[in-house]
């Protein structure tokens, strides 16, 4: 297994109220799935994505990615495990406005401490498995929305993580840039393996997962395994 | 894997770089503001060094030289008898070190100076008038005559003469007490009279052949100080091993510092009003630089959060803004050293005339200036601004950027969404 999700609860207490965002949820995702988790606003799905991503921890439970249990990480090797076993997509493309498309893909390569003429040669190929050869030296200000989310998923998988993680990643596009971005992530998980775990309310994206996991009130209410 | 790599700090100096101009205003502004209080702290800086160069020469010129070599026990107890032997070779010793441009033996005494019925003290110094005039300008505040003529010649402060009602031409005739013990004499013409503004020197100075003096007082070939003038007055505490080295046993060697304590003193007071003015200055800088990297790292809220989402330590973050701190610092820098250097390097080739000044020909004397100031250059002027700016830039980002620390990556996510 990818993911192990083992009676997962997070609570916010930051309010008056508390406010229970998972409650008690168990959940696996295997090596080369995508799984979209659905369900309405509120329902918890970008809290357990979140929760997987070791952006923010649960509140009791455990959840174990790629074997690793992580809950009992400190921050620095939270900061490790995202840099070198999970790629992000989030809803807001979330480029690096300075760098070009190049650059940004090229940043993770960095910060992992690969030398220049490899990343360049990895992110090349990644900008180029996404059809955006021509656009690597443009800066995300000159790209559409699509080709920044296209971008921001070359960024995720040029690592090759063990899992991509999108947060809602269709939500700024209009269908048929949503299709494409879909095909796009498809044919990874087809054809490269790619572990990919989606939140979404958007039933296109649905549609295209391997699997979908239905949320309410941060429960699973739903599984189509 | 560590991000902290030497490829990473390069990735960050260009990101850091290419951030700053997103607001090129802001970026503008600080840097305008940082080169600004450089520049004038700087600006400041290079005209205190020019006036303490001023005072200095002044001061050292005037009598003291910029090293002495005295007995043991003259500098505390300054009697006649506390003399160097064989003074004049003493100084031709000193004639050969590097860096030494002249040497002056003087023999002195605390004598009545008198002329018919009128009696005054005053400090009788005996000088060789060649070699006293290469190390000393009190022969060119010449008010009157000629400065030392002939081996007999008296040269006078004009408040001593006026006191004295003497002109020159006249006779004096000074009474001291000798070097055995006996009863010293001289009888001396006054050949020139010299006016050098400060009061306690005009009025109590007197100035004679050494020979004469040492004739008179007893002390054979004894002197009671070599006078050293060296190229650099700055440099004469690196010069003691030197100087001491072609001193005699039983000899003490006393720089400015010593021989001026009060000159001293007053730099010291002088830089420190100086520098609580530079720091309210920095700081003020520095508070808008604070403001300028708190609105930053609030706009980028998002931008961080999404770093630290795909792997990036805080620590990075902040060494990032850190980077930025420091481009935004070396732009500042540039500005205003290239304006101080604009403003000081024609000034220092010619000088601010404080001649020219109304009320400052008078108080020259007593201020212990000169005719023309010459603002200076050294490493100090150009280095210690920028330096304390470099630190206060650093702690201005600092305190912002800690906030990274304490980020919530999925708060920092949903920002301005």
């Amino acid at each position: 297994m990818v993911v192990e999700c083992r009676d997962v609860s997070r609570t916010y207490d930051d309010d008056a109220v508390p406010v229970h965002a998972l409650r008690g949820v168990d959940f696996q995702l295997a090596a080369g799935e995508w799984v979209s988790l659905a369900g309405p606003s509120g329902s918890g799905k970008s809290t357990l994505l979140h929760v997987i991503g070791g952006l923010d921890q649960p509140t009791t439970g455990s959840v174990v990615v790629d074997g690793v249990e992580v809950t009992a990480l400190s921050a620095a090797q939270l900061s490790d495990l995202r840099l070198d076993k999970i790629g992000f997509v989030f809803q807001s493309y979330n480029l690096i406005p300075v760098l070009s498309a190049l650059e940004n893909v090229e940043f993770i390569l960095q910060l992992q401490g690969v030398d220049r003429a490899e990343r360049r040669s990895r992110s090349r190929e990644a900008l180029h498995s996404l059809g955006l050869s021509d656009l690597e030296n443009r800066r995300p200000g000159e790209m559409s929305g699509g080709q920044q989310q296209r971008v921001a998923i070359a960024r995720a998988i040029v690592t090759e993580p063990v899992l991509l993680l999108a947060d809602e990643p269709s939500a700024n596009l209009d269908t048929s840039t949503t299709r494409e971005l879909l095909e796009v992530l498809q044919s990874l998980n087809r054809e490269r393996g790619v572990t990919i775990l989606t939140a979404t309310h958007d039933p296109m994206v649905m549609g295209y997962t391997t699997r979908q996991v239905n949320l309410r009130d941060g429960n699973v209410v739903g599984d189509n395994a | 894997m560590a991000d902290r790599s030497p490829r990473t700090r390069t990735l960050f100096v260009r990101v850091a770089w290419r951030n700053l101009w997103r607001r090129r205003l802001r970026t503008w502004m600080s840097a305008s503001g940082i080169g600004f209080a450089i520049f004038l702290v700087t600006v400041g800086m290079s005209f205190q060094a020019g006036t303490y160069d001023a005072w200095i020469e002044t001061a050292t010129g005037l009598m003291s030289g910029h090293a002495q070599v005295q007995h043991p026990a003259y500098f505390d107890n300054p009697e006649v008898r506390h003399s160097l032997a064989e003074g004049t070779d003493l100084a031709s010793q000193f004639e050969g070190v590097p860096g030494v441009v002249a040497v002056a033996p003087r023999a002195e005494a605390f004598a009545l100076v008198s002329v018919g019925e009128r009696s005054f003290g005053a400090m009788v110094i005996g000088v060789d008038p060649v070699r006293d005039a290469a190390l000393s300008d009190l022969s060119t505040h010449l008010a009157a005559g000629e400065y030392l003529p002939s081996p007999d010649s008296a040269f006078v402060g004009t408040a001593l003469a006026t006191n004295l009602g003497i002109e020159v031409g006249d006779e004096i005739v000074v009474l001291g007490s000798g070097a055995e013990g006996g009863v010293a004499a001289l009888v001396s013409r006054v050949d020139g009279m010299f006016e050098t503004g400060r009061v306690e020197v005009d009025r109590s100075v007197l100035q004679v052949g050494l020979a004469a003096m040492q004739a008179g007082f007893e002390l054979g070939d004894a002197v009671h100080r070599v006078v050293i003038k060296t190229r650099d007055a700055r440099g004469v505490t690196g010069m003691r091993p030197i100087l001491e080295a072609a001193m005699p046993a039983g000899g003490r060697l006393l720089d400015w510092n010593e021989l001026l304590p009060e000159l001293e003193q007053a730099i010291q007071i002088d830089r420190t009003t100086a520098a609580m003015t530079y720091w309210l200055l920095l700081v003020v800088v520095a508070m808008s630089v604070v403001n300028a990297f708190i609105m930053t790292v609030f706009e980028r809220t998002r931008e961080f959060g999404m770093l630290l989402a795909i792997g990036m330590r805080p620590g990075s973050i902040i060494g990032m803004l850190s980077i930025e701190a420091v481009c935004v610092w070396a732009m500042g820098t540039v500005i205003g050293i290239l304006l101080c250097l604009l403003v000081v390097v024609p000034l220092g080739m010619v000088g601010i005339d404080l001649a020219g000044i109304e009320g400052m020909d008078a108080m020259a004397g007593q201020l212990m200036m000169p005719d023309r100031l010459y603002p200076a250059l050294n490493v100090e002027v150009l280095v210690e601004s920028p330096g304390w700016m470099l630190l206060g830039t650093l702690i201005a980002a600092l305190i912002p950027a800690l906030r990274v620390r304490r980020m919530q990556v999925v708060e920092a996510l949903r920002e301005e969404e």
